[in-house]
């Protein structure tokens, strides 16, 4: 199902009706207060809540691209650990996906698919230092494998109701303080709590 | 398709009150990622629950190692070129070292013949000399349409099978560094009658799937309700209906085949302590003890609450 919602200042004029702001926006860049306010909270507000649930519209896919691996015969001297190689006491160290806001799940690459006899793999996320540049990596022990992720899916078209009404009221609550008052606040509060209730049982 | 892990997984969504919409059992949802993490295991316990027909699978075993030095082996002043190479090393008290199944759940039992078959796989027992009779007397055939005797046996480990440091054991059931699961017996040529790892949800039967659906969701009540009082309601439920079913299987094993002799019995205890090769008895009625089970009967499934049926 299409989105009736298909900018960044539909979102935004939603979440300033729910507070009961009197003005609308045309763009996010026109300068006006309102304007300026939800063009600096929206899109750490958006990626919060893409965090928050596991929304599948925003669930992406990819395969595991390596850095650095672990000696196929462990640490058997003179092979010592090093920076070469993965954190003990993983086996693999692999990208973190650039448009990757959380991590859902690391898994195989079956030979037959359906699998049935699926198996949780464990994960974890770290900072390689010694890389050229601080890279955000994930650490596994499943390789060649696949990547589940939340990605960044900035497109309102790409969002289902549930996620836009969440948004929605969640940019409200944080414009309210500023745009009305503490009443208004307190309102708006209780609104993002309902709506994020609702998106929690769907999640798309 | 309704015969997928994902079909299950959503049942016990379903059997927890939950409004998710479950895609994959692998999606990576918090969903998702608790069922996987208890799906495995309670698969494979609750096949070892019960002596469930759909389950019961017979192979012959893979030929370890042979005390009797019968079978070419390695190390051994018995060499032909071209034969297959096995230890000679067994656990004392024994005979015979075969490898533990991949697939196996539960050792049923070890049928206990002296049957000498052709097309022994690769690895086994095959005679120095093919064209003559290792042992005669056996009659021909000896024991086809007979009922099966069932021969002691014990499940140990054997350091001597260890796997290859840096090989990846965790992946195949039984194998480790430190050693692999093995069968002791004293039948040549030992076939095994166990409980196989039964994965497709179209093998099960009916009463399996439903045991299952509640097994799972009695382990995932808890983590996947966000009101704690509710998930262990529930959690105790769905308890209740696993044992349920499991007792339920347990009956129908025993209405519809042979039964396990799964009760012990103080003056059958006693008798023949010690064991002795080749006999009926042994030290225990279960599958350990000195001179090993003859029967594998079946295991106690235990549950969230602590308890075990």
């Amino acid at each position: 199902m299409p989105s009736s919602v298909s900018s960044p200042e539909d979102i935004i004029n939603i979440a300033l009706v729910r507070i009961g702001y009197k003005q609308r926006i045309g763009s996010v860049w026109e300068g006006s207060l309102a304007a300026k306010l939800a063009l600096t909270i929206y899109s750490q507000t958006r990626d919060e809540l893409l965090r928050s649930f596991d929304w599948s519209f925003a669930e992406r896919n990819v395969a595991m691209t390596i850095i650095k691996q672990a000696p196929p015969m462990g640490y058997v001297p003179p092979i010592v650990w090093s920076s070469a190689y993965p954190p003990i006491p993983w086996l693999y160290e692999v990208s973190y996906p650039t448009d990757a806001l959380k991590i859902r799940a690391v898994k195989n690459t079956p030979i037959f698919i359906p699998d049935f006899d699926p198996q949780p793999y464990q994960f974890s996320i770290d900072n390689d230092v010694s890389l050229s540049e601080l890279e955000k990596v994930i650490l596994c022990n499943v390789y060649p494998g696949i990547i589940v992720y939340t990605g960044q899916a900035t497109n309102p078209l790409d969002w289902e109701p549930d996620f836009t009404e969440a948004l929605a009221a969640a940019l409200g609550r944080r414009l309210a303080p500023a745009l009305m008052n503490l009443q208004t606040a307190q309102a708006a509060g209780q609104d993002e709590m309902a709506a994020a209730i609702v998106a929690e049982q769907t999640r798309g | 398709m309704s015969n997928l892990p994902s079909a299950i997984a959503s049942q016990v969504l379903d059997a927890i009150g939950s409004d998710y919409v479950l895609g994959d059992i692998s999606e990576g949802s918090r969903e998702a990622q608790v069922i996987l993490r208890a799906y495995g295991n309670c698969l494979r316990q609750l096949l070892r629950s019960a002596n469930w027909a759909f389950a019961r699978k017979e192979a012959r075993l893979e030929l370890l190692a042979d005390a009797t030095l019968i079978t070419p082996t390695n190390g051994n002043q018995v060499t032909n070129v071209g034969a297959p190479i096995v230890g000679n090393q067994v656990p004392s008290g024994y005979l015979y070292e075969y490898r533990y199944p991949d697939d196996c759940m539960k050792v049923r039992f070890i049928p206990w013949d002296f049957q000498v078959t052709t097309n022994v796989p690769p690895g086994n027992i095959q005679p120095v000399n093919s064209g003559l009779p290792i042992e005669t007397g056996l009659g021909q055939p000896p024991f086809v349409g007979r009922r099966q005797r069932p021969a002691p046996f014990v499940i140990a480990t054997d350091p001597n099978y260890a796997s290859a440091p840096g090989q990846l054991y965790g992946l195949t059931q039984g194998e480790s560094p430190a050693g692999s699961t093995v069968i002791l017996t004293n039948v040549k040529f030992a076939r095994c009658v166990y409980t196989a790892l039964m994965l497709y949800p179209s093998t099960w039967d009916s009463l399996f799937r439903a045991a299952l659906v509640a097994y799972l969701a009695s382990e995932v009540a808890l983590p996947l309700t966000k009101d704690k009082k509710f998930g262990l309601a529930i959690r105790d439920q769905q308890i209740q209906i696993t044992k349920s079913k499991i007792e339920q299987a347990r009956l129908v094993d025993g209405n519809e085949a042979a039964t396990s002799s799964d009760i012990p019995v103080d003056w059958m205890r006693t008798r023949r302590i010690g064991g002795s090769s080749g006999a009926w008895g042994g030290y225990g009625w279960g599958n350990e003890g000195l001179g090993g089970g003859w029967g594998g009967g079946w295991d106690s499934c235990g549950f969230a609450d602590g308890s075990n049926f």
